[in-house]
């Protein structure tokens, strides 16, 4: 458990433009994450929550320091299929069904067919979409689409799940819905899960712990410790200290404004 | 519903064409018709001609009841009749008799069937009796010289017989009739000798009871019924016509009461008194108000007439230039019911086992299209692929790939055909120049579609991909391909459209004689501009129907671009 599943070391990162315009998206990044954890990652736009999601998963190569996941570098990691990424889009691919969708990984890795099968309609039963698996995505309303999403990054059971704001499009009553299954399968899967979140209530009923981040130079501004009891339910959002903690976390942010 | 409200734009803009069709048509053909109108070569000539009496007695003259006799003289023979007679409605009287006018006869059968009558004098200003009654002389010109090749002739209608060299035609047997214009089965000779073209060296249509033939025939209207006397009069009395004007020793300048007169009319005759002029003392300064200046003053107390001349009388084609526009024989561009009209006719003129039929062209030319479609689509979306795959490579054939589509397409047939012919390629029996061609144009569209398409994938898709530890190949195949549809089909519909125009281009050029191509050409050469809308109608409608069977194959094969 003592032992960082994934660890950010002084990590830079700095988008070269036109001109010496550079943009400094992350500074002096430093950040250890222990297994089945669930980190949520909260800040204003421009903070580097993004940038710092897909430096994890080898998307983008930081300018300098050191990111190991599961001691290996990104890039081994990325081969080795160690981490499912959900974006914010579902991005799923229009000419496959639901199921296919859900399958496209384990193809790429090879796995037989009949496999691939029983993997997606398991998985599917999971995100609750069994009787969808023969649609095709536009027939599907943005929250199932966003589920087969998911769906589709645990096919091949990665130990992290890096999320970018999976929950950003849809409205409010099935985010909430879809942040209840989301907890339900990170207990059940026990996987490592790394949240960006524009949402101060979603980051606290989330996650284990929430780092709030600054923006221009993106850095790491506070880390705080969620200590809601697990598992989390519906009651969770209207307890006291779920509400003290968004204060805290909402405080740290007008901190984030106040220091730049 | 639904597809009322696919199809009703598409039909509202076809009624739109059609009726578009007729300010069209009448804009392009109007100089035409303007030029019909106002061509005086073109127009009806008339002669006035001083009135000849119905019939006589010693001491009266009967004139036709339409006869005008209100500014004119007697004149037998040329010679003007001294002032003793009195005129009355229809008739006058002479205070004293003139000599008898002597018939002359006829020859000819009149068996009730013979028309043709042949006289021993070529004055046709004699007035002829059938069975004492005076017929009317009155016949219709051709506009159109003979040149020894022209077999078709104009006329302002079809009714009556029609007289050419001294013979009357017989529908069926000498001509045939399309419309107002005349066929004759062998073509007009050319007037060869020296002095004028007499009238009767063209067509004429018999208008009135007769006409000349020639000098010493003539043709009657209607066969006279057997017994019938034809006579025509020994000598002349006629009600001739005096020109207006002042004779007062000093006026030289006379006006006919028609004006528009034919300028060098060679039938003209003028007296003053009872010498007929020459051409050389008279000159008509204004055909239009039809004013004559003479060369000598006449003096005073004589007499200027004269007993016919010719005047422009109206446009062959009509009295209006619009009459002129729907009477040319051949709109430069057709009348859009014209057109439909055609159709039918053009579809069965050849039935399917010619290879002239309309729908076997079509297939042929189809067929050119779709293979020259897939050559343009191996080859364009290999050139897509590489380029996708090799930046570098796409910067070194891309501009070469665009330079081709600036060659004279038209020039590369020929070229073709040499260079294969050497390789004992018989070019002329195969589809090979139409899929070269239409290859040739059709891989442009589809190589930067396609190039565009393969480019043209989401990020996050990519990023997706690359999370998986997706390969090259792999990322090709599951990812770019499908990506690129959406650029694809609409690239495909442009090369289609330019495949079917390639297969067009090629089937003109080669020697093969199939396909619409080679039917544009043979109606170009003809000449035929009805039939070639008839054609441009049917690879237009061709054109649309494959751009929609690569919408429906787009439906079929990538029904979610649709839904992007």
């Amino acid at each position: 458990m003592n032992t960082p599943i994934i660890a950010f070391q002084e990590v830079d990162k700095v988008f070269a433009s036109r001109g010496s315009n550079h943009l400094v998206a992350l500074e002096h990044v430093n950040l250890s994450i222990v297994p089945e954890e669930f980190i949520a990652f909260i800040g204003p736009s421009g903070c580097g929550k993004t940038t710092l999601l897909r430096l994890a998963a080898d998307l983008e190569q930081p300018t300098s320091g050191r990111i190991t996941i599961k001691e290996k570098t990104p890039e081994q990691a990325r081969l080795d299929r160690d981490y499912g990424y959900v974006f914010q889009d579902p991005v799923l691919y229009e000419w496959r069904t639901v199921e296919q969708n859900v399958q496209l990984p384990l193809e790429i890795m090879g796995v037989p067919k009949p496999k691939r099968e029983t993997r997606a309609h398991h998985l599917l039963g999971l995100v609750g979409l069994s009787e969808f698996s023969h649609h095709y995505p536009w027939q599907l309303s943005g929250g199932m689409q966003q589920r087969v999403s998911i769906a589709r990054a645990l096919s091949f059971s990665p130990s992290i799940l890096l999320m970018d704001e999976p929950f950003g499009a849809l409205d409010e009553i099935t985010r909430e819905q879809m942040q209840l299954e989301l907890l339900r399968i990170w207990r059940n899967l026990k996987t490592t899960v790394l949240f960006v979140t524009h949402s101060i209530p979603e980051a606290v009923f989330l996650s284990t712990r929430t780092v709030v981040m600054s923006p221009r130079p993106g850095r790491i501004h506070e880390i705080i410790e969620i200590d809601l009891p697990q598992p989390r339910t519906v009651e969770t959002r209207e307890c006291e200290r779920f509400f003290e903690l968004t204060t805290v976390v909402r405080e740290s942010l007008r901190g984030t404004e106040n220091g730049h | 519903m639904k597809r009322i409200r696919n199809t009703a734009p598409l039909l509202v803009v076809l009624a739109g064409l059609f009726v578009l069709g007729y300010p069209m048509a009448f804009l392009l053909g109007y100089p035409q018709a303007k030029n019909n109108f106002e061509d005086r070569n073109r127009w009806i000539q008339r002669v006035i001609k001083a009135a000849p009496p119905l019939n006589l007695d010693s001491t009266t003259l009967r004139f036709d009841a339409a006869a005008d006799l209100s500014n004119g003289l007697l004149v037998r023979d040329g010679t003007p009749l001294a002032d003793r007679y009195q005129i009355e409605p229809g008739k006058i009287k002479l205070s004293q008799p003139i000599p008898l006018i002597v018939p002359v006869g006829v020859e000819g059968l009149v068996d009730g069937q013979n028309r043709l009558f042949h006289v021993a004098t070529a004055e046709r200003e004699r007035p002829l009796y059938l069975n004492g009654k005076l017929m009317t002389m009155a016949y219709e010109v051709a506009p159109e010289k003979p040149d020894g090749q022209r077999e078709t002739f104009t006329f302002t209608d079809t009714k009556g017989v029609f007289v050419f060299r001294g013979k009357w035609l017989q529908l069926g047997k000498d001509y045939a009739l399309d419309g107002d214009t005349l066929r004759l089965y062998e073509p007009a000779p050319l007037w060869l000798e020296l002095r004028a073209e007499p009238e009767w060296a063209r067509p004429l249509r018999v208008t009135g009871d007769y006409a000349w033939a020639d000098d010493k025939t003539i043709v009657l209207q209607e066969p006279p019924p057997p017994g019938s006397e034809i006579v025509l009069g020994e000598s002349t009395v006629t009600w001739a016509e005096k020109l207006r004007g002042p004779i007062d020793g000093a006026n030289r300048t006379f006006a006919f009461s028609h004006g528009d007169l034919v300028p060098d009319d060679a039938t003209r005759r003028l007296f003053v008194g009872n010498r007929q002029l020459s051409p050389q003392e008279y000159l008509i300064t204004d055909a239009k108000q039809g004013t004559v200046v003479l060369k000598e003053t006449p003096p005073p107390g004589s007499i200027v007439w004269t007993d016919w001349y010719t005047i422009y009388d109206h446009p062959t084609c009509g009295t209006t230039v619009l009459q002129c526009f729907f009477s040319l024989p051949q709109h430069p561009m057709p009348l859009p019911h014209e057109i439909i009209a055609r159709i039918p006719s053009f579809v069965m003129r050849y039935d399917f086992q010619s290879e002239r039929n309309v729908v076997r062209e079509a297939i042929y030319t189809a067929q050119g299209t779709l293979v020259a479609l897939l050559l343009g689509s191996i080859v364009g979306m290999t050139f897509a692929v590489l380029f996708v795959l090799a930046v570098p490579l796409e910067r070194a054939l891309l501009p070469w790939v665009i330079a081709s589509q600036t060659v004279p397409i038209i020039a590369l047939v020929p070229m073709l055909v040499l260079i294969l012919a050497q390789f004992g390629v018989q070019i002329q029996s195969s589809r090979l120049p139409s899929a070269l061609i239409g290859g040739y144009l059709s891989f442009f569209p589809i190589t930067v579609g396609m190039t565009k398409g393969l480019r043209s994938v989401d990020p996050l898709k990519l990023d997706l991909m690359r999370s998986y530890g997706a390969t090259r190949p792999q990322e090709f195949m599951k990812l770019r391909f499908y990506a690129a549809m959406s650029y694809l089909f609409p690239s495909l519909k442009v090369g289609v459209a330019v495949s079917l125009l390639g297969a067009l281009i090629s089937e003109t050029e080669t020697s093969n004689a199939k396909g619409l191509g080679f039917a544009i050409l043979g109606q170009v050469q003809a000449g035929n501009v009805a039939d070639l809308w008839v054609l441009f109608l049917v690879t237009a409608a061709m054109g649309i129907l494959f751009v929609s069977v690569v919408g429906w194959l787009e439906k079929l094969i990538a029904p979610w671009v649709r839904k992007l």
